[in-house]
C-alpha cells in the first residue's frame, strides 16, 4: 500500500509539472498580454506606448517563453505565485483572499446537493416508479435543465419585486469587514442562500439519477433477497449494503469536487456579485493577467490530482473489491 | 438650440475665494469630538490662511450622510479621476470656458508662453497635517515625470516629453514652471483631468522612495523587495493611469475624501471619509465637503450597478449605466428607488464614426478609400432618418464629425454636410470615380476586377448603439453596390489593430463634439493612440522617423504646421484663429464619416441628493461631474 501511496504521489507530481507546462504555454497563446489589454481600456484616457514597453521590460513580458516560464515555476517553488498585473498584488494573497468565500459558498452548495439529492435517489429506487419517484425527478431535471445563470436572475428579479430585497454580494455593507458573529451569519445566509441553492440544484439530477440507477441494480441482486429472508429490518438492510455499494460511482467523482470548489460556480458568481474566486479567474483569463490566470489554473489542476488521490484512497477504504483489485 | 440651452442652465459656479472671517468657520459634527479631545487641531488651523471658498450650486448644504455609487471591476482608475480626485492647481468653470483658481490661488503666464508662475496657499495641509508647499509640486515635475528612473504613466498631454520644463521653488508658496519651447494650452491642460497628478505626491511621504530625497533607499528597495526605486514609487505612490494612484490608504492626499478602505485589487468594496485638512469652504464658513463618506461597490458586470440603482442604492452616478437602453429601466423604477434622472449634456459629435484606412496596404482599397467622392458617396448613401427612428426613437439628428452647435468652433456646414439621404446621387458619384462595373450580386468591381468589399471593425459593449447603426449602414451601403462586413472584435484586438493601422475600416464614436479644442485628435491626426483617421500620419506627427510613420498628403501637412503653431502660442484668440483654420482643413478632407448625434445622456440622482448642476457637459476632458465640485453634494437626512 505504502509503495502504492509513493509511486502515485511521484506520479503526480510530474502530471502536476507536465500541466504547468502546458497551461502557461496556452494562456500566452491569444495575442497580446495584460499590457495591451491595459493599454485599450486606457485608450480613451490617455497611455502611452512607451510606458507599456518600459512595464513589458520590468515584468519580463519581452523575454522568451523559457525564460517567463522559467521565472515562473521558480517562483511557484519557493512560494512566490507572482505578481496580478490588474489588481496590482501579489497573486497568493488575492487567491486566498477569495479561496475562504469561495470554498464556503460551494461547500454548502455540496453539502445541500448531497443533502437533497441521496435521499431522493433512495427514495426513487426503493419507491420506484411511484408519483414521488417521477416528481422529484422531474424536479432534479428541472434544475438541470434551466441555466444557472437564468434561474439565479429569475431569484433575484422575484425576491426583488415581492420584497425589495437586493440579492447580490455574500454580505451587508455593515457587515463585510465585521468579525464572524450571530448576526453576520444571518447577514450572510439572507445574501448566500440564493447561490447556494441554484448551484446546489444544477448538479443534483446527475447525484440522483447514479444514485438511483446503481441502488436498483443492487436491490435486486441476490444477497438482498438472502438478507430479507433472514428478517433484517428493510431500512437496515437498505443502508448496510446496497445502499453503500450503491455510492461507490459517487464517491470516485470526489476528485472532482475538490476543482469546482473554485471553478463550478463562475457564472453563478458573476450573476450574483459574489466575492468568491470565480469570477476572479474569469477576469485574469480575459484580461489575460497570466500569473493570476496561471496561479489559478494550476491550483485547479493540483486539486484536480489530489482529489483523484482521495478518492482512489476512499475507495478503496470503502469496497474491499477495490482495494483487493 | 442648443447653446442657448447649455448657457442658460450652466449658471456659472465657482465664484473666486473671498476670504472669510477666521473665527466663522465651521465643521463637521463628527470632527467636533476629534477637536475637543484634543486629537485633532480645531478648525481654523486646520484650513489655510485663505481657504477657497465655493458657493453652493442650490443652496448651503447640511453636514453627514454616505454617497453610495459603483465601481466597475478592479481597474476603475477612471472613476476617481472624475470624480473624488478632480482637485489639481487649477479647475474648470462649470460653464467650460475658463481655468480657474482652485490649490493655486494664482496663476499667470509669461509672455512668451514658456514660464508660469504659480501661488499656493499659505497654510495648507495634507491630510496628514504635514504642510502642503510648493516644494510638493515642484519636486513631481523634476524628479518624477522627467526622471527616467520612474515607470509609471505620466500627465503626457500637460508635459509632452517633446517638451521638457523644469519647476523651480522661488518660497514655500511660490513656484514657478518653465518650458523649453511655449506650451500654448498649459493652463487649460492643467484644469483638465490630468491636473491633479501635481498635487498627488507628499515629498515628506513619497519622498522616502526616491534617491535624491532617501540616502538610505536601498535598504528601503530591500525592505520593499522591489529592484528600482521607480518601481517602489509606482507602487507606493501611483502613477497617471493605473490604479496604483488609488490602492494606497497610507498615502496622504489633499482631496476632500481620503481612503478608510483603499481600491485594492480584487475586494468588493472601496469607502472614503472626510478629510479634516480639506482646504475648502462654503460661503458661510462650512469647511468641505459635506458627504462624511463615500461608499463604492466593486460590481463585476455594469448590470449590477443598473440593479442597485433601481433598488435605490445609488445615490448619485453617471459612469458605466447612464445608457439610452437603461433609461426606460430608470425611469420605470423612479418612484420606488426614490430616484431621478438628472440630464447630462453628450459631448460627443457623432455617435458612430466610419473611418476608413486612407494607408491600408491594399493598393485598390487604398485608393478607393483616399478618394474623397468615394467617403461623400459613402456619406450621402446612408438613410439617417431610418437609423434615427430605429435606433435613436427619433431622439438624435443628423452629423458629422465636427464640432456641435454648443461649441465655439461650429460651422455648419461641417456638421451637415453629405447628410441627406441620397441614393441616387451616392451611386452617380461612384460610377463617377470608376466604380462603374458590377459583379451579379450587384457589387461594385475595383480596378483589379475584385469585389469592392471590404471590412469594418466594431466593438461590442461600448456604445450599446453602434452594432444597430452600423447594421443598417450595411444594408444602405448594400443598396448602392458597397459590400462591407461587420467584424465584430474583442477591444484589445481592436485597439491594437487601430494603432497599428491593420484594418479596412471601423467604428469608433467622435469624441470632442463639445469642447473640441481639447480633444483635436478626431479632426487633426496628432495622437498615435485614438486619431481618427491616419495613425501612421500621427507616427509621422510625433516623429518622421518613427517606425511605421507614412508621409501624410499635403493637407494634413498644412494642419500639422497650424497644430504645432497653436502650442506655441498662449494668445486664446490666436488659437482660436489657428484651431479654425484645422477644421477648416478636415471639413474639405471630409476624412471620415458621422452618421448622428447620440441623445443626452443623465445622472442617476436620489431626490435628497442635492447641489449637482443639470446639463453638465458628459466629457473626458472635462470630467463630468469633476468641475461640478462633489465636495459641495448634499444629502438632505430629513
Amino acid at each position: 500500500m505504502l509503495r502504492f501511496i509513493l509511486s502515485r504521489l511521484l506520479g503526480m507530481i510530474l502530471v502536476l509539472f507536465a500541466t504547468s507546462i502546458v497551461l502557461f504555454a496556452i494562456i500566452q497563446l491569444p495575442a497580446g498580454d495584460y499590457l495591451s489589454t491595459m493599454l485599450a481600456e486606457n485608450q480613451g484616457s490617455g497611455g502611452s506606448a512607451e510606458f507599456a514597453d518600459r512595464l513589458r521590460e520590468l515584468y519580463r513580458l519581452d523575454q522568451p517563453f523559457v525564460n517567463q516560464y522559467a521565472g515562473w515555476i521558480w517562483g511557484i517553488v519557493h512560494g512566490d505565485f507572482g505578481y496580478s498585473f490588474e489588481l496590482k498584488r501579489p497573486v497568493s494573497e488575492l487567491i486566498a483572499s477569495r479561496l475562504g468565500n469561495s470554498l464556503l459558498v460551494e461547500g454548502l452548495a455540496v453539502v445541500l446537493m448531497w443533502g437533497i439529492a441521496v435521499p431522493i435517489g433512495i427514495y426513487s429506487a426503493v419507491r420506484l416508479y411511484s408519483v414521488g419517484d417521477y416528481a422529484f425527478t422531474i424536479l432534479g431535471f428541472l434544475g438541470l435543465a434551466i441555466p444557472n445563470f437564468l434561474l439565479g436572475l429569475l431569484i433575484m428579479y422575484f425576491t426583488f419585486v415581492t420584497t425589495g430585497h437586493l440579492l447580490g454580494g455574500l454580505f451587508s455593507e455593515t457587515y463585510s469587514d465585521a468579525p464572524w458573529s450571530l448576526a453576520k451569519i444571518a447577514d450572510f445566509l439572507s445574501h448566500a442562500w440564493a447561490p447556494i441553492f441554484v448551484i446546489a440544484t444544477g448538479g443534483m439530477a446527475y447525484l440522483i439519477r447514479v444514485m438511483r440507477a446503481n441502488l436498483i441494480d443492487e436491490l435486486k441482486k441476490p444477497y438482498v433477497d438472502f438478507a430479507r429472508l433472514r428478517g433484517l429490518s428493510e431500512w437496515r438492510l437498505l443502508l448496510k449494503y446496497p445502499v453503500r455499494i450503491a455510492f461507490n460511482p459517487l464517491i470516485s467523482t470526489i476528485g472532482y469536487i475538490l476543482p469546482s470548489l473554485i471553478s463550478s460556480s463562475i457564472i453563478v458568481s458573476v450573476v450574483f456579485n459574489l466575492p468568491t474566486s470565480g469570477p476572479m479567474l474569469l477576469r485574469a483569463l480575459m484580461a489575460q493577467d497570466m500569473y493570476l490566470a496561471g496561479a489559478f489554473v494550476l491550483l485547479m489542476a493540483a486539486l484536480t490530482i489530489v482529489g483523484t488521490f482521495i478518492s482512489d484512497i476512499i475507495l478503496a477504504a470503502a469496497d474491499p473489491r477495490i482495494r483487493l483489485a | 438650440m442648443i447653446q442657448k440651452r447649455t448657457l442658460a442652465s450652466l449658471a456659472v459656479l465657482a465664484a473666486l475665494a473671498s476670504p472669510a472671517v477666521a473665527a466663522d468657520f465651521k465643521q463637521a459634527p463628527i470632527l467636533d469630538e476629534l477637536v475637543s479631545k484634543g486629537t485633532l487641531p480645531a478648525v481654523a488651523d486646520r484650513l489655510p490662511a485663505e481657504p477657497l471658498t465655493i458657493t453652493p450650486y442650490e443652496n448651503v448644504g447640511q453636514y453627514g450622510g454616505t454617497w453610495r455609487s459603483g465601481l466597475l471591476k478592479s481597474g476603475d482608475a477612471a472613476y476617481f479621476m472624475r470624480t473624488v480626485a478632480y482637485d489639481g492647481l487649477l479647475r474648470w468653470n462649470l460653464a467650460w470656458d475658463s481655468a480657474v483658481p482652485n490649490v493655486a490661488s494664482e496663476a499667470t503666464a509669461s509672455d512668451d508662453g514658456k514660464t508660469f508662475t504659480f501661488k499656493l496657499r499659505k497654510g495648507m495641509k495634507w491630510s496628514d497635517g504635514t504642510p502642503f508647499t510648493a516644494a510638493d509640486v515642484a519636486w513631481v515635475v523634476n524628479d518624477i515625470i522627467y526622471d527616467p528612473g520612474f515607470v509609471g504613466s505620466k500627465p503626457d498631454t500637460i508635459f509632452p516629453q517633446s517638451n521638457p520644463a523644469k519647476a523651480e521653488v522661488i518660497d514655500d508658496q511660490t513656484l514657478t514652471i518653465a518650458f523649453e519651447k511655449p506650451q500654448g494650452l498649459f493652463l487649460q491642460q492643467l484644469a483638465g483631468v490630468e491636473g491633479n497628478f501635481l498635487v498627488t505626491y507628499p515629498q515628506a511621504y513619497c519622498g522616502q522612495y526616491h534617491p535624491a530625497h532617501n540616502a538610505n533607499i536601498d535598504a528601503t528597495l530591500t525592505d520593499l523587495k522591489m529592484g528600482s526605486w521607480g518601481e517602489a514609487m509606482l507602487s507606493k505612490c501611483g502613477q497617471m493611469y493605473g490604479t496604483e494612484r488609488w490602492a494606497n490608504a497610507e498615502k496622504p492626499s489633499i482631496l476632500a475624501w481620503i481612503f478608510e478602505k483603499a481600491y485594492v485589487g480584487g475586494q468588493s468594496e472601496v469607502t472614503m471619509i472626510r478629510n479634516p485638512y480639506y482646504f475648502k469652504v462654503d460661503t458661510e464658513g462650512n469647511q468641505l465637503p459635506y458627504i462624511d463618506r463615500l461608499y463604492m461597490s466593486v460590481n463585476e458586470t455594469p448590470d449590477e450597478i443598473v440593479l442597485k440603482a433601481v433598488a435605490g442604492n445609488i445615490d448619485l452616478q453617471n459612469r458605466h449605466i447612464a445608457s439610452l437602453s437603461n433609461r426606460a429601466v430608470f425611469a420605470e423604477n423612479r418612484e420606488g428607488g426614490k430616484f431621478e434622472l438628472l440630464p447630462a449634456l453628450e459631448t460627443i459629435s457623432a455617435s458612430t464614426m466610419l473611418s476608413f484606412n486612407t494607408t491600408s496596404s491594399n493598393p485598390d482599397l487604398q485608393a478607393v478609400f483616399s478618394n474623397k467622392s468615394f467617403r461623400q458617396a459613402l456619406s450621402l448613401g446612408i438613410d439617417r432618418q431610418r437609423i434615427n427612428d430605429v435606433v435613436f426613437f427619433g431622439q438624435a439628428q443628423p452629423h458629422q464629425i465636427a464640432p456641435r452647435e454648443a461649441d465655439p468652433f461650429y460651422d455648419e456646414v461641417m456638421a451637415t454636410q453629405f447628410t441627406d439621404f441620397d441614393a441616387d446621387a451616392a451611386n452617380a458619384l461612384l460610377d463617377e470615380i470608376g466604380l462603374d462595373k458590377r459583379d451579379g450580386n450587384g457589387t461594385r468591381l475595383l480596378a483589379d476586377g475584385s469585389p469592392l468589399t471590404f471590412q469594418v471593425n466594431v466593438v461590442d459593449g461600448v456604445y450599446a448603439d453602434w452594432l444597430d447603426t452600423l447594421g443598417l449602414v450595411i444594408e444602405d451601403w448594400k443598396a448602392i453596390g458597397v459590400d462591407a462586413r461587420m467584424n465584430v472584435i474583442e477591444r484589445t484586438l481592436f485597439v491594437s489593430r487601430w494603432v497599428a493601422s491593420d484594418y479596412d475600416a471601423f467604428v469608433w464614436s467622435g469624441d470632442g463634439g463639445i469642447g473640441s479644442l481639447f480633444r483635436p485628435e478626431f479632426y487633426v491626426p496628432v495622437s498615435t493612440q485614438a486619431s481618427s483617421f491616419g495613425m501612421p500620419y500621427a507616427r509621422y506627427f510625433a516623429d518622421p522617423n518613427s517606425e511605421g510613420a507614412i508621409e501624410p498628403p499635403a493637407e494634413v501637412k498644412q494642419q500639422f504646421e497650424l497644430y504645432r503653431e497653436l502650442l506655441q502660442t498662449s494668445d486664446a484668440d490666436r488659437q482660436k484663429d489657428l484651431y479654425r483654420q484645422i477644421l477648416a482643413i478636415n471639413r474639405d478632407m471630409f476624412p471620415v464619416i458621422g452618421v448622428t448625434t447620440a441623445p443626452d445622456t443623465y445622472f442617476v440622482k436620489k431626490t435628497n441628493f442635492h447641489n449637482v448642476p443639470a446639463n453638465m457637459p458628459n466629457a473626458w476632458p472635462y470630467p463630468t461631474p469633476g468641475p461640478a465640485a462633489v465636495e459641495q453634494f448634499y444629502i438632505d437626512e430629513n
